[in-house]
């Protein structure tokens, strides 16, 4: 017989309210004085208000640090995707000169941004990080735009193309070894 | 003194591979039609050659590959160093890489 969560969260609220019922009865034993000690007072107002503060500034912090991280790994995602881009058409073998140039400049572009922002961020290591990336997506670079053209598309063999994927997958795991390190930050 | 020169402007917003056979505006192109005589004539008159890399749709390494590294084969490694500066803000990154081609040339 399945029993309804409904009635298990009744009797769950029932069970506290008779337990915080039975121990308000035990505060009869407890005296209260008629006085109220300023010192005291004061020192419960600070504590609290020092509570308060360490607690909302704590949250902001990790407010801030997680729309960053959120930031950076956004743009390193971008970067992927643009990668992949080029991936997809060296595969078909389909790959367009002027494309191709394009979606590097793209990329190059959005890792210099991305080492702009991760300096902004104060990002530890993370321009070693990004130099890395950089040096990997120059070997593709040079892979694949350092080719003869037939007509507007890059004449590639299958040898540049087996080497272009052992470069693009060290690429892609840079960029996520990238998106670890800022996930652990 | 320095002379500056605006590839975008003054010559191509889509620079192109690496020969003239590849297609318009390639690094041979670039080389034999505008660069060779302009640093040259900079050496003549002493000014030095910046050259801007902005405003194109990016360059292909076989490109920059024929341009500078041809002008370091044909001039030295170390007077092209000396005399020739790059502007890339969009791409800084390209400055290695041409450095790169510039060091390469005299191994070719």
């Amino acid at each position: 017989m399945r029993i309804n969560p409904k009635y298990l969260v009744n009797l769950g609220v029932l069970t506290v309210g008779i337990a915080l019922g039975f121990v308000s009865t035990e505060f009869s034993y407890f005296k209260f004085d008629n006085e109220i000690n300023l010192v005291d007072l004061l020192t419960l107002v600070i504590s609290t208000l020092v509570g308060l503060y360490i607690a909302l500034s704590v949250q902001r912090t990790q407010t801030i640090q997680k729309s960053s991280k959120d930031f950076l790994v956004g743009e390193i995602n971008q970067i992927k995707s643009e990668i992949r881009g080029i991936y997809n058409q060296v595969i078909q073998n389909q790959v367009n000169f002027h494309n191709t140039k394009l979606n590097f400049k793209a990329i190059s572009v959005s890792l210099s941004a991305l080492e702009t922002a991760f300096i902004q961020c104060e990002v530890k290591d993370g321009e070693g990080y990004i130099r890395d990336s950089q040096s990997k997506l120059l070997l593709i670079k040079q892979l694949v735009t350092n080719r003869s053209l037939n007509g507007d598309m890059i004449v590639l063999s299958n040898s540049d193309r087996a080497a272009f994927l052992n470069k693009y997958y060290d690429f892609n795991g840079a960029l996520t070894s990238l998106i670890i390190y800022v996930n652990r930050i | 003194m320095e002379k500056i020169f605006n590839i975008a402007a003054e010559f191509s917003q889509t620079p192109g591979a690496r020969y003239r056979t590849d297609g318009n505006d390639s690094g041979q192109e670039f080389y034999e039609d505008v660069l060779e005589s302009l640093f040259d004539s900079c050496l003549k008159t002493g000014e030095s050659l910046k050259i801007i890399l902005d405003g194109t749709d990016g360059y292909a390494t076989s490109f920059l590959d024929e341009a500078f590294g041809r002008l370091a084969e044909t001039f030295g490694v170390n007077l092209v160093k000396e005399k020739l500066s790059f502007v890339s803000e969009e791409e800084p990154y390209l400055l290695e890489e041409i450095k790169e081609y510039i060091e390469n040339a005299h191994k070719s």
